[in-house]
């Protein structure tokens, strides 16, 4: 982010949203504050243009669990902290001086965005592509229908990615692949590993030697 | 919900549903908050389809007996919390 002079472009107000992170047993663990932009005075064709971006289905996660089981390899997760901030703003946007941090010997600057912040029209997009076009330089294919599957083949060895916005679930019949996936998606974001795929959009999955047992015990009760 | 009896089935075999136009309506978002809940569990528990989606079908204006069996519902998957799907190796 630069400071820069003003424009004849509308820049956007921010604000800070603040937040309280729980564990499972009802105590704050944490204090979160967020810089948001009021995306909702965004214009189109000026601020924005594409907002889609393909998320994937909860059958789709089902279906990789049980290829997973069928080709006997087992499912990690992880999970990219502040997702939204890794993507890149191509358009020209210019948002407000933060709230409690003036500067105050240049009041009437704005900064010019270059990454992507909450709140903005395109920002889940532009997380998509960036991550996409991570994936397809390190010759991942992307799945035909499923446009959050990713596949990479090597020799006989197999990786397959699938991406829940910022929930990524992979496997490999090759524990090698695994471990290069795992350590070049931490050498490009910032990742928080987690291990082997137990807990997914309410999902509780248990890989075990004898097969894998799929239930949501905790979201019907 | 907590005073309710487990139910071992998610719906009688006698259960016939229809628009039901003379029954009492509930409302509307509620009913299709539920729903939308139990659209989610069957993530994990497929078999559940069958009787869900016959609530469904009265989801534009629900009646007091497509409540009832929706809760009927709720009263099955209360005994049968820690049931999921097994895909066991080798077969």
């Amino acid at each position: 982010m630069g400071v820069s002079k003003p424009t004849s472009h509308k820049s956007i107000e921010t604000k800070w949203v603040f937040q309280n992170k729980f564990d499972e047993s009802g105590i704050i663990v944490r204090n979160m504050a967020i810089l948001v932009a009021k995306g909702y005075y965004q214009e189109e064709g000026i601020d924005y243009d594409e907002t889609y971006t393909p998320v994937a289905r909860l059958e789709a996660i089902r279906l990789l669990l049980a290829f997973a089981y069928i080709k006997d390899f087992i499912l990690f997760q992880m999970d990219v902290k502040n997702v939204f901030l890794n993507g890149y703003i191509e358009e020209e946007i210019y948002v407000d001086q933060p709230p409690g941090f003036f500067d105050y010997e240049h009041l009437n600057h704005d900064y010019k965005l270059k990454k992507a912040l909450y709140g903005l029209k395109q920002t889940p997009r532009s997380w998509y592509e960036r991550l996409r076009n991570f994936l397809i330089v390190q010759s991942f294919v992307r799945g035909q229908v499923d446009k959050t599957l990713f596949i990479k083949r090597s020799n006989n060895k197999l990786l397959v990615v699938q991406i829940y916005v910022d929930d990524i679930i992979f496997g490999a019949t090759n524990e090698i692949l695994c471990k290069e996936f795992s350590n070049s998606m931490q050498k490009e974001f910032e990742m928080s590993m987690m291990g082997e795929l137990n807990f997914f959009l309410g999902l509780q999955v248990k890989q075990m030697k004898k097969g894998t047992f799929l239930c949501q015990t905790k979201y019907c009760t | 919900m907590e005073k309710y009896k487990e139910a071992s089935t998610p719906m009688a075999t006698s259960t016939y549903l229809d628009l039901d136009e003379k029954g009492e309506s509930v409302d509307e978002s509620r009913y299709k908050g539920i729903i939308g809940s139990l659209l989610y569990l069957t993530a994990s528990r497929p078999y559940i389809m069958l009787s869900v989606f016959l609530c469904t079908r009265y989801q534009a204006n629900p009646k007091e007996s497509h409540l009832t069996s929706i809760k009927r519902i709720i009263k099955y998957l209360k005994g049968t919390t820690n049931v999921g799907l097994w895909y066991p190796k080798g077969t």
